[in-house]
């Protein structure tokens, strides 16, 4: 029993010792956060002790991914809600909550505005700005290496001839053409975005007739459908069947959408992933 | 006008609450074929409810209701219908239907057994009987009152049932089509039917009734003759008026007088 | 019936073929109809999956909904004997309405016939608290006061359970349950909803002569053999079956029930009765064409066809106040 207790102080000693090594230059102590996607990165790479204040959406069943620790508040975005808590780091995104991100400036609280990522482009400005303010932390670093070498690896080049066909079809029949993150995440993967192909920019409407005129490789469905929504009615149709009974569809994560930082990673490699069997099935 | 049924009605003891209050009160008379029976009373007297009882609009709380031999309320509704025509006091019609599209709703208790045409050739001849065929292809919501009752007279007689009933069925009418739609109904009880009206004009039902049946307050006052009901003393009690009963070249009479 | 209504008649139902074409020719992809039709329907070429896939079920859809929606019009200004009355203008839609959404976004694990019976008994409890509150025989003005309160309170009620319900989109679908919808529907909500339309319709047909002798009113309806709670019920239960299950798979789609009644009324010589198959007729058509029109102007940018309906059918409700008011007829 001696022992064993003994190993286990020694243990958690080892822990706390890599901490402190692992988490050296943390940049604030108390931060909170006016933004859902940050909340997010910060209950994801930043130890709990050090987050003060996520925003209630966070706490919703439908954001939620791991219990959020008790002493972490949950703001509307007020201001007063925040001077109580003493945070040392305020973040915020480019848009929403700006009264209340000006007021707490105002009153000489360190806010930081992280930009908003809408493009691969934009989300490695998005994660340079992220380690400016928070330091370098390990997750962090590493998502943004892993990311640059996805990047890196550029098989658009070498595949002309055997490029798959993918075509998104979200709620409400919405589908992304070129300039949005989803196409880009599409063509780095390998394939066609058949959106971009037929002339939509950014987003445009396809129909289930489009759907099955254009006939994709991959049909690319967007978010949970687990609730029902009659948004969601098209990829229920039953005209779809053969699609989803011959694997031939992906659905991007619901993060992907609000949070790309830390979900783009996962989608490109399931996406490259999916590339392989297509290009294999044929 | 064939095959008409010779059925007597009889009621004993019927009673009849509406709207918590209780309106008939122990009613026993008898109809008998060939019969022009007035039902008269003051306002409130009941009369709309013992015609509605009758009918089988209203379901009595208790007593009976027997035609022929037959218990009223066993018979299927549809066959009721057959038996009774009923035309209520007031009836306004929903939709603009053309005369005699309207006269034909009286032969729905009949639905297939009678053809189209069968049902457009007896609805007009019902309507020449009331001297209204020339109203045959008017909507009636462009008909004046008393084009309206003639129209829906024929209605009530386009079936050809035994047993006629109609509530007020001269209260529109100019004098002339007064006294004609009462030799109407004198002529249907001579052919054999019970024929059963509430009418205001006591006059009117001295004149053309073989029985008179006078309600008060929800209760049988009397009923008989026009020469017996209508007695000075009765009338005076129940309506509050002076009049005078006499004969006339033969013939009843009745003149309401100055109020009591 | 005179020989001219009579041939418009004949043109409505000649017309029905003509709009199904004109409807399966309509959509955001051109096909090559004759070929698709040709192919049949277990051909695996694009055209022929979007004929009979997409086009084809949608268009059924539409002639389902709208023949459902006209003749629960047409029976519901018969037994209120009412010209104003209106599945969707008197709540009974909003009733099956809130019922198809507190099934659709609370009761995922619920079987599929459940949406259809509970819209239906939505529908069937919206009717029969109009009937109750504006009272048998009410005038026009009492009628639609009782319809407005109640179809008030039940879209308020249908904005609460989407506001509350678990589905991020479920706030701005209120828009599709206020409007309708026939995008995106396939066979099987066609199967969904019509065994349910047809046991309404049969119901109604049972009922015809009751609303033909209810022309003359509640008593002399009586008097005609048509007594007692059993025909009334047969109408109710009749108009919430059509409405009720033509609601849970497209969403309210109003004014169809109170402009073809309307319109259809003097070709059968105002007759109650006939007046059913005909609304129906012509609320299919109706529907269908007003569904060719979406199609050809706005395609996938999908205007609700509730809208073009609504844009129909409200002049067309002024014309009926103005002229009510002018010839006291209302």
């Amino acid at each position: 029993m001696g022992r064993q207790g003994r190993t286990t102080r020694l243990r958690a000693w080892l822990i706390c010792g890599l901490w402190l090594c692992a988490v050296p230059a943390l940049a604030a102590e108390r931060i909170a956060s006016l933004n859902l996607c940050l909340d997010q990165i910060l209950l994801s790479w930043v130890p709990p002790n050090n987050i003060v204040s996520v925003t209630w959406l966070s706490g919703q069943d439908q954001y939620r991914r791991a219990p959020i620790p008790e002493h972490i508040y949950l703001n509307r975005a007020q201001a007063e809600e925040l001077l109580p808590l003493t945070p040392d780091l305020i973040l915020t995104g480019q848009f929403g909550a700006q009264r209340a991100a000006a007021r707490l400036e105002q009153l000489g609280f360190p806010v930081v505005r992280i930009p908003d990522a809408y493009s691969l482009e934009q989300l490695q400005a998005q994660l340079t700005a992220l380690g400016k303010a928070l330091g370098p932390l390990p997750q962090l670093t590493a998502q943004e290496k892993q990311l640059a070498d996805l990047l890196a690896d550029n098989p658009s080049a070498g595949h002309e001839q055997s490029k798959p066909r993918a075509l998104i079809l979200s709620a409400n029949n919405i589908t992304y053409g070129s300039g949005m993150l989803e196409h880009q995440l599409l063509t780095r993967a390998g394939f066609t975005n058949l959106a971009a192909e037929e002339g939509v920019n950014q987003l445009g409407r396809v129909s289930l007739e489009q759907v099955i005129a254009l006939a994709p490789d991959l049909l690319v469905f967007y978010g949970g459908a687990q609730d029902f929504a009659i948004a969601h009615l098209a990829e229920r149709h039953p005209v779809l069947k053969q699609y989803i009974a011959s694997g031939r569809t992906y659905r991007l994560p619901e993060q992907l959408g609000y949070c790309p930082a830390l979900a783009v990673v996962d989608v490109l490699q399931q996406l490259k992933k999916k590339r392989a069997e297509i290009v294999d099935a044929e | 006008m064939s095959d008409v049924q010779s059925l007597e009605f009889n009621c004993r003891d019927l009673t009849l609450t509406r709207n918590h209050r209780r309106v008939l009160e122990g009613i026993s008379c008898a109809f008998r074929p060939g019969e022009l029976t007035a039902v008269i009373g003051p306002n409130g007297a009941g009369k709309s409810s013992l015609l509605g009882c009758l009918a089988g609009i209203y379901a009595a709380d208790t007593g009976q209701l027997c035609i022929g031999e037959r218990e009223f309320n066993r018979i299927a509704a549809a066959e009721r219908a057959q038996l009774c025509a009923y035309l209520p006091q007031q009836e306004a019609p929903a939709w603009s239907l053309a005369a005699q599209d309207l006269v034909a709703l009286g032969l729905l208790p009949w639905g297939r057994s009678i053809d189209r045409a069968a049902k457009a050739r007896r609805s007009l001849l019902a309507l020449q009987q009331v001297d209204a065929g020339h109203l045959a292809a008017r909507p009636v919501t462009q008909l004046s009152g008393g084009e309206l009752r003639r129209v829906q007279l024929a209605r009530l007689l386009v079936g050809d049932a035994p047993l006629l009933i109609a509530d007020e069925p001269g209260a529109a009418l100019d004098i002339r089509h007064q006294l004609q739609l009462m030799q109407t109904f004198r002529q249907q009880a001579d052919t054999g039917k019970t024929v059963i009206l509430a009418l205001h004009d006591l006059g009117l039902a001295a004149r053309y009734c073989d029985r008179i049946l006078l309600l008060h307050n929800g209760s049988l006052a009397a009923q008989g003759s026009a020469e017996e009901v209508l007695t000075p003393a009765r009338v005076g009690e129940v309506y509050g008026i002076h009049s005078e009963f006499r004969w006339r070249d033969g013939r009843p009479e009745f003149v309401a007088g100055d109020l009591l | 019936m005179s020989t001219r209504n009579k041939t418009l008649i004949a043109v409505l139902l000649a017309a029905l073929p003509v709009a199904m074409l004109l409807a399966l020719s309509s959509g955001p992809v051109a096909i090559d109809l004759p070929a698709a039709i040709a192919s049949g329907w277990r051909s695996d070429s694009s055209d022929s999956v979007i004929l009979w896939q997409l086009r084809l079920p949608r268009a059924v859809l539409a002639l389902l909904v709208g023949a459902a929606l006209g003749l629960g019009g047409a029976a519901m200004q018969g037994m209120l004997r009412n010209p104003l009355a209106e599945p969707a203008l008197l709540g009974v839609s909003s009733g099956a309405a809130l019922a198809a959404i507190l099934v659709l976004y609370y009761g995922a694990a619920v079987s599929g016939l459940m949406l259809p019976l509970l819209a239906i008994t939505g529908a069937l409890l919206a009717v029969g608290s109009v009937w109750l509150l504006a009272g048998r025989g009410a005038s026009a003005s009492r009628l639609v006061l009782a319809g407005v309160a109640i179809n008030a309170f039940l879209s308020a009620l249908m904005a609460l359970a989407l506001n509350y319900a678990p589905s991020m989109f479920a706030m701005q679908e209120i828009v599709f349950w206020l409007l309708g919808s026939l995008a995106n529907r396939g066979w099987d909500q066609v199967l969904l909803a019509l065994p349910f339309i047809v046991a309404g319709a049969i119901m109604l047909f049972l009922a015809r002569n009751y609303l033909r002798a209810l022309s003359l009113g509640e008593t002399s309806a009586a008097s005609l053999g048509f007594a007692g709670r059993r025909y009334p019920l047969l109408v109710l239960f009749g108009i919430a079956f059509a409405v009720g299950s033509s609601v849970a798979v497209a969403g309210t789609i109003g004014f169809i029930g109170l402009v073809v009644p309307h319109l259809m009324r003097p070709l059968v010589g105002q007759d109650p009765g006939r007046l059913l198959w005909v609304s129906a007729l012509a609320g299919a058509l109706l529907l269908l064409l007003a569904d060719v029109l979406v199609l050809n102007t706005v395609g996938t940018q999908e205007l609700r066809i509730g809208a073009v309906t609504a844009f129909i059918g409200a002049p067309f409700f002024f014309w009926l106040i103005v002229s009510g008011r002018r010839e006291m007829s209302l």
